[in-house]
């Protein structure tokens, strides 16, 4: 499956500008709020107009300047925050009108349905309606599927044991998802590929592993948990470039390198987070060990990149 | 040979019929349709706001003799004016409003998701209208429809106007109230307003009792 994406649409804001091929797997959108991700998603269904560009998907053109295809008959699933289910409608009915599958007892089952058939969407949970929201979508047939933010009405205890049922349910789907989240961690669990957008652009894409663990813009550095980035010259070097260095990855021990001072030690859980201050420089820093305000420090980089 | 109350009823039954098929039809019209809702919002919300003698008045012009409708009417031998059809149109045009504004309000707080997420799963827009929209809205339009036909049953000046005050003919329960009046029969006068509160009285309940059912469906 291939899908030819090419958008633009100017809100009020930015301008949303995304050219992208994609074939069979998980994307990952990571993007702060208000990025243009929710955005994007509904102008690839066919909710929401934009200004010009073309969507190809299997050679079907979607959309470009004479066509412009109605949201049945994209063959694009949009699943929503809060799933949009029937109200009117026992889960069971809620599939039916959605399927052109033949048999939708497989998709019940696989969704752990059986014994919710004749229940109405509101006596349901939070992870039940999001099992019915994902058989109505698999029901349907698409060739596309778009998951916005589908955990954030989820209480988060809750979301590790549906995170487990959804990853199970989209690894048996042979198209193309697409997974829009601001929290980096759930997206590297779903996505094999991710895309990072910032106002309206793409910043930067591929494979999950490079975007994370090696990122090329400071952008997609600050969103996969990189979450110092200071001035390069604290290691002598070009002072253009930044150093971006993840809290964990900072050692405060007695014989470090570079010299600080702490000026802020907030109590966690596991470990505490210590603010140290560095030349102009404010680090964050997790530590197991409680520091006193002022208490004068040393500290050592062990693992950073320099972009 | 009709009473007052069989007129009544006949008039507000089949007012209430046409007003609730036609006001669903235009909310949902205006609801689909952002571009043109404001001209076509104002429209349909006049005869809510003009006096009814005012309605009555443009009835009239309408369906007189001397209009084209009026004649090609009266060449298909259907009268209007001084015929309980005039009744019936009156009765209409001011409770149209009604039915529309109630159902129209409920279109639009349906959950957006619901409406989104039905057409990416391919649900055409007859199916979604019909199985989905209008299911959900059930409670506004019973309220509405009862609210109508409450209107309908009362309507007095327009139809006055267009109708006439003919005994047995065009007299409503609300113009034979007025009649009896003019000409001092407060005694019967009483027993028509009785009988009309009555019937207001039960039409509320009913509404009271359809929008209490189901109130933790949670229907969105």
């Amino acid at each position: 499956m291939n899908l030819k994406i090419n958008i633009k649409k100017q809100t009020p804001n930015f301008i949303i500008s995304i050219n992208i091929v994609t074939n069979t797997g998980i994307v990952g959108i990571l993007g702060k709020s208000g990025s243009g991700k929710s955005l994007f998603l509904k102008c690839l269904a066919g909710l929401e107009p934009f200004d010009k560009g073309e969507i190809i998907l299997d050679n079907k053109i979607l959309y470009n300047d004479k066509i412009n295809l109605p949201p049945q008959k994209r063959n694009i699933a949009y699943m929503f925050q809060n799933y949009g289910l029937f109200p009117n409608m026992t889960v069971k009915k809620n599939i039916q009108i959605c399927a052109k599958v033949k048999n939708i007892d497989q998709i019940i089952s696989m969704c752990r349905l059986n014994h919710l058939l004749n229940i109405y969407p509101n006596k349901l949970s939070g992870g039940e309606q999001q099992r019915v929201a994902i058989a109505r979508i698999l029901a349907s047939k698409p060739k596309v599927i778009l998951l916005d933010e589908p955990f954030s009405a989820l209480d988060v205890g809750l979301r590790r044991n549906i995170e487990f049922d959804m990853i199970r349910l989209l690894s048996k789907f042979e198209g193309i998802v697409f997974i829009v989240s601001h929290d980096k961690d759930e997206l590297y669990r779903f996505a094999q590929d991710i895309m990072i957008i910032d106002n309206g652009n793409i910043v930067e894409t591929g494979k999950k592993d490079k975007i994370y663990k090696n990122p090329a813009h400071i952008q997609t550095a600050k969103l996969v948990g990189y979450d110092n980035i200071i001035s390069a010259k604290l290691l002598n070097k070009n002072p253009n470039k930044r150093i971006c260095i993840k809290s964990e990855d900072i050692k405060i021990n007695e014989s470090g390198k570079n010299a600080a001072v702490v000026i802020e030690c907030i109590e966690d859980i596991n470990n505490n987070i210590v603010y140290i201050q560095c030349n102009e420089e404010i680090i964050r820093v997790t530590d197991k060990k409680y520091y006193n305000k002022e208490q004068q420090v040393t500290f050592d980089l062990l693992n950073f990149i320099i972009i | 040979m009709h009473s007052p109350l069989i007129l009544s009823l006949q008039v507000a039954i089949i007012s209430t019929i046409f007003t609730t098929i036609i006001g669903i039809f235009f909310a949902y019209v205006v609801f689909r349709k952002n571009n043109m809702n404001g001209i076509a919002d104002a429209i349909l919300t006049l005869p809510m706001v003009l006096p009814p003698t005012v309605i009555g008045f443009f009835l009239l012009e309408l369906f007189s003799y001397n209009s084209i409708l009026g004649r090609v009417l009266n060449f298909l031998g259907i009268s209007v004016i001084f015929n309980i059809k005039g009744a019936i149109i009156a009765a209409f045009i001011v409770s149209l409003p009604i039915m529309y504004k109630t159902v129209l309000a409920r279109f639009i707080s349906v959950n957006q998701e619901i409406i989104l997420s039905a057409r990416t799963l391919g649900i055409t827009e007859s199916v979604l209208f019909f199985k989905i929209i209008l299911p959900i809205s059930y409670k506004s339009i019973i309220t509405g429809a009862v609210l109508s036909f409450a209107r309908s049953l009362g309507e007095f000046g327009a139809t006055i106007m267009i109708a006439g005050n003919i005994p047995h003919k065009t007299q409503t329960m609300s113009i034979r109230i007025y009649s009896l009046i003019q000409s001092g029969n407060y005694k019967e006068a009483y027993i028509w307003v009785g009988v009309m509160i009555s019937i207001s009285i039960v039409f509320m309940l009913i509404i009271n009792k359809i929008t209490s059912i189901g109130e933790n469906a949670g229907y969105k």
